[in-house]
């Protein structure tokens, strides 16, 4: 069952401003609930705007986004005849678009950028309170959020900014996950991380999955695509290209045509294709997999 | 022959972290023309050390010589003539309004002779490919755009040094696969100029000349790449990965199967499997 | 990002290509020419309309739509009421024997009609300064207006005041308008994310909202600012060192008759208002040639 719906959705910035070409263009999309989505494909195809509709920070400008039973549209008309049939509590939900946020918590790139409270525990009670939950309750949820993201205890009274870039991304992520949402977007969640701090988040966002959460990560890293994605979105030039899994896409020739990096094994197991390797080379999902392929030949 | 820079027994502490050496006692040198990866996790000192080397911070102890100069204030002309670094955020680094007016900013701090300025930002940026660019504003390029802005600004200096502060981490892959190959580019028309590249890639620290791998503010591994990165327990236990072609040679080796040592890139690697 | 008003647009015009210099001196000029004495108020209006009207005509060559000053300075509509109230309501001066009622009341109350004008010729004058304002900041890049600062600064350094720095100031905050207004919208998306509503709420929860904004962007000013203070070390600025300059604003023949203009339009406007002064019965263009009875 689907839980985040687009249709024909299209979307043009303002024509005026010269920097915006991300747009998207006739969208139809569906997001299963639980799914561990990826969405790819190179800067200026649209990934960023698509999620950003998904909680209404844009408005798709023909077509809409369907959150559950919110709908998403700039287009006032359209967005009446869709509530038309609906009953009056959903009418209600419409209506504010705090029910929706609440719903999809958004984790942007780089989201250390957003921590400005006093205390750490202040600045992750922040979204709980502004989503209508009372101080003691705010403070019971954050501290949790707190302990899920690897915060120690010592740290909840200290100013945010004194901590490391990886210690502020993950106290930014406890204040999205905070409000306890049912979808968890994230953009690039691990840009500009070393590898430990990518591992640590990723475990992080694996733990939220787990649990029961639907994910939808925006990202260029091809190795935490094909690490942990279920499915995969390709957008190229403001279209959907391509629903798939990672491995079909990875085992694909149209990789170059939406100018996609390939994650090295597959780089790897392309090169002894063309260079006419004497094994069977299909459907290899991981490294150990390779490796036996190899050995099999090589009689090792 | 002299070496390209010289670091001995080098400390230093930043006065807001009290009680914390954030490097201790390096020492270490690169000649000229060589390529060397700095590598090491966040924290582990790596750009408080280029940050050192290009004089941008003042050692508390030890000494570091960049072509045979001392690092300290009296020579901080000859210096900024000499090092340079391309930082990570490319926004940040970019001082003037237009592609042309940031190459000619440091040119200008050396009050170069204007006819001679104009020339030197037509053949530098030229050399980067961003000569149809020269009066874009910074928010009309990308970052990778913008980084090749800044090294034509180094390069058009004339530095013999380069220091790569995680210059590609900020980019999208296109923007760092440029970057890669301007890099390659310049090391092939200019085979003096020294590059330290502080980087968390692996696969780029594994073709490199030389690997230093920092940990706690201490050099913990310095050799040629297929060295440092053989000791694969080592290395994953601070948290880092081994490069992809060597973790296949070490498995295969493993099982029996010889790979020469001059391997490195997985196109030797294909063609050694498949018997090329 | 929206167009932001008065944002630099990359047209090719002749105004667009004039040197800063004299766009600076003539904005000045022309400024000043909208302050000056004129006489009652059908010369000032009269006088002021034929300023609007060369005001327009380079407005016009410099591809800025006349009419965007007002939609989209909205607030400026506000300003005029609250103008209008004002000088309406509020009795001028002493004497009031002299001036034209417009109102009546009946309780003695009078509106008078200098009330209006003079709202309209306050109005007037400020929707000019905007419009020159405007001519400067959109067919001027920010860096050739500080160059043209800088210039104008040129006094200064004989007395060792150090021009250069507060340039090298101004040019690089002209820089980082467009990084930090982009960095805003993000940081308020995030927030919006967080459940921050920027356009509901009380004061209180204003003020509330708005901390979120303003804090996580001074945070990244900070960061900002050290890293470039880095890089321009790095790169061998020193504030007090001789430097050259890479862009030198050349005179070009559009420019000396540019100016030549706007000297001619500056002396034409001092002689009217010299003769308006100094002379007794020009203070009243309409009656001195028309014989109407204007005030």
């Amino acid at each position: 069952m689907w839980q985040i719906k687009t249709n024909k959705l299209s979307f043009v910035y303002d024509k005026k401003d010269p920097n915006h070409y991300d747009a998207l263009t006739d969208v139809n999309l569906e997001i299963e609930k639980g799914d561990f989505v990826c969405i790819v494909g190179k800067t200026g195809s649209g990934k960023s705007t698509i999620v950003q509709t998904f909680n209404a920070l844009i408005l798709p400008t023909l077509g809409y986004t369907q959150v559950e039973t919110f709908y998403i549209t700039a287009d006032k008309k359209l967005k009446k005849e869709l509530l038309k049939n609906e009953s009056e509590e959903i009418k209600k939900t419409n209506k504010h678009v705090a029910n929706l946020r609440k719903k999809v918590g958004m984790v942007f790139q780089f989201p250390e950028y957003q921590l400005f409270a006093e205390t750490i525990l202040k600045d992750v009670m922040f979204g709980p309170k502004n989503f209508g939950m009372k101080e003691d309750e705010a403070k019971k949820v954050a501290i949790e959020s707190l302990k899920d993201v690897g915060i120690p205890e010592s740290y909840f009274e200290r100013s945010p900014f004194e901590l490391s870039g990886g210690e502020k991304r993950r106290v930014a992520i406890a204040g999205i996950i905070a409000s306890n949402p049912d979808i968890l977007v994230l953009d690039e969640p691990t840009a500009g991380l070393d590898p430990n701090g990518k591992k640590e988040i990723m475990a992080l966002v694996k733990k939220f999955h787990d649990s029961g959460k639907t994910i939808i990560i925006v990202t260029h890293d091809m190795d935490l695509v094909l690490n942990f994605a279920k499915t995969v979105i390709v957008l190229n030039d403001a279209k959907l290209v391509e629903v798939t899994t990672p491995q079909k896409l990875f085992n694909s020739e149209n990789l170059d045509k939406y100018s996609l990096e390939i994650p090295t094994l597959y780089k790897f197991i392309n090169l002894l294709k063309n260079k006419g390797f004497a094994g069977n080379l299909e459907n290899i999902y991981n490294f150990d997999e390779l490796l036996e392929r190899i050995k099999e030949v090589k009689h090792v | 022959m002299s070496k390209a820079l010289e670091v001995r027994n080098l400390n230093f502490s930043y006065d807001s972290q009290e009680g914390v050496q954030t490097i201790k006692n390096i020492s270490f040198s690169v000649e000229k023309g060589e390529y060397v990866a700095l590598i090491g996790h966040n924290g582990s000192g790596k750009s408080t050390l280029a940050k050192l080397l290009a004089y941008l911070l003042e050692p508390q102890s030890g000494e570091i010589f960049v072509n045979d100069i001392k690092v300290c204030e009296k020579n901080i002309r000859t210096l900024r003539e000499t090092i340079g670094v391309v930082f990570q955020n490319p926004d940040n680094q970019f001082i003037g309004s237009t592609v042309e007016g940031d190459i000619a900013f440091g040119l200008e701090n050396r009050a170069i002779k204007r006819d001679k300025m104009i020339e030197l930002v037509k053949k530098y940026s030229k050399l980067v490919g961003m000569d149809k660019f020269l009066n874009k504003s910074p928010e009309e390029l990308s970052g990778g755009q913008k980084q090749r802005v800044a090294i034509a600004g180094i390069l058009a200096l004339g530095l013999k040094i380069i220091i790569f502060d995680e210059a590609t981490s900020m980019l999208d892959p296109e923007g760092v696969e440029d970057i890669k190959h301007l890099v390659h580019e310049m090391k092939k028309e200019n085979p003096a100029l020294t590059f330290i590249s502080i980087t968390h890639d692996i696969e780029e620290a594994y073709l490199s000349d030389r690997v230093i791998i920092l940990n706690g503010g201490e050099i913990m591994l310095e050799g040629k790449p297929e060295d440092v990165f053989a000791d694969e327990n080592k290395i994953t236990s601070i948290g880092l990965d081994i490069p992809f072609v060597l973790k296949i040679k070490n498995r295969l080796s493993e099982s029996g199967m010889a790979i020469p040592k001059e391997i490195k890139t997985i196109e030797e690697l294909s063609d050694f499997i498949c018997g090329k | 990002m929206s167009n932001v008003f008065g944002k630099y647009t990359p047209y090719n015009t002749i105004i667009h290509r004039l040197d800063p210099r004299i766009k600076f001196f003539a904005l000045i000029a022309l400024m000043v020419m909208c302050f000056l004495p004129y006489g009652n108020y059908a010369n000032r209006f009269i006088i002021l309309g034929i300023l609007a009207l060369i005001i327009v005509v380079i407005m016009i060559a410099g591809k800025i739509s006349p009419l965007s000053i007002f939609s989209s300075l909205k607030s400026l509509w506000v300003m005029m009421i609250f103008l209008l109230i004002i000088f309406v309501f509020v009795q001028q001066g002493v004497d009031t024997s002299s001036l034209h009622p417009m109102i009546v009341f009946s309780n003695g109350y009078t509106i008078y009609w200098e009330g209006l004008f003079q709202t309209l010729h306050v109005f007037f004058r400020l929707i000019l300064m905007l419009c020159l304002t405007l001519i400067l900041t959109s067919t001027t890049t920010p860096m050739d207006i500080t160059y043209a600062l800088d210039w104008y600064l040129y006094p200064l350094k004989l007395v060792k005041f150090p021009t250069q720095i507060i340039t090298m100031i101004i040019s690089l905050a002209l820089r980082f308008i467009p990084t930090l207004l982009d960095e805003s919208q993000k940081i308020m998306k995030a927030q919006k994310s967080r459940g921050v509503d920027y356009n509901r709420g009380f004061l209180a929860t204003k003020i509330k909202s708005i901390t979120t904004l303003i804090v996580p962007l001074l945070v990244s000013c900070f960061s900002r600012s050290v890293e470039l203070s880095l890089a321009m070390d790095a790169r061998g600025y020193d504030p007090y060192g001789k430097r050259t300059s890479y862009k030198i604003l050349k005179f070009h023949t559009r420019d000396t008759v540019s100016l030549i203009i706007t000297l001619l339009i500056m002396a034409l406007f001092i002689t009217l208002c010299a003769l308006c002064v100094y002379y007794p019965g020009f203070d009243n263009f309409l009656k001195l040639f028309f014989g109407v009875d204007a005030f």
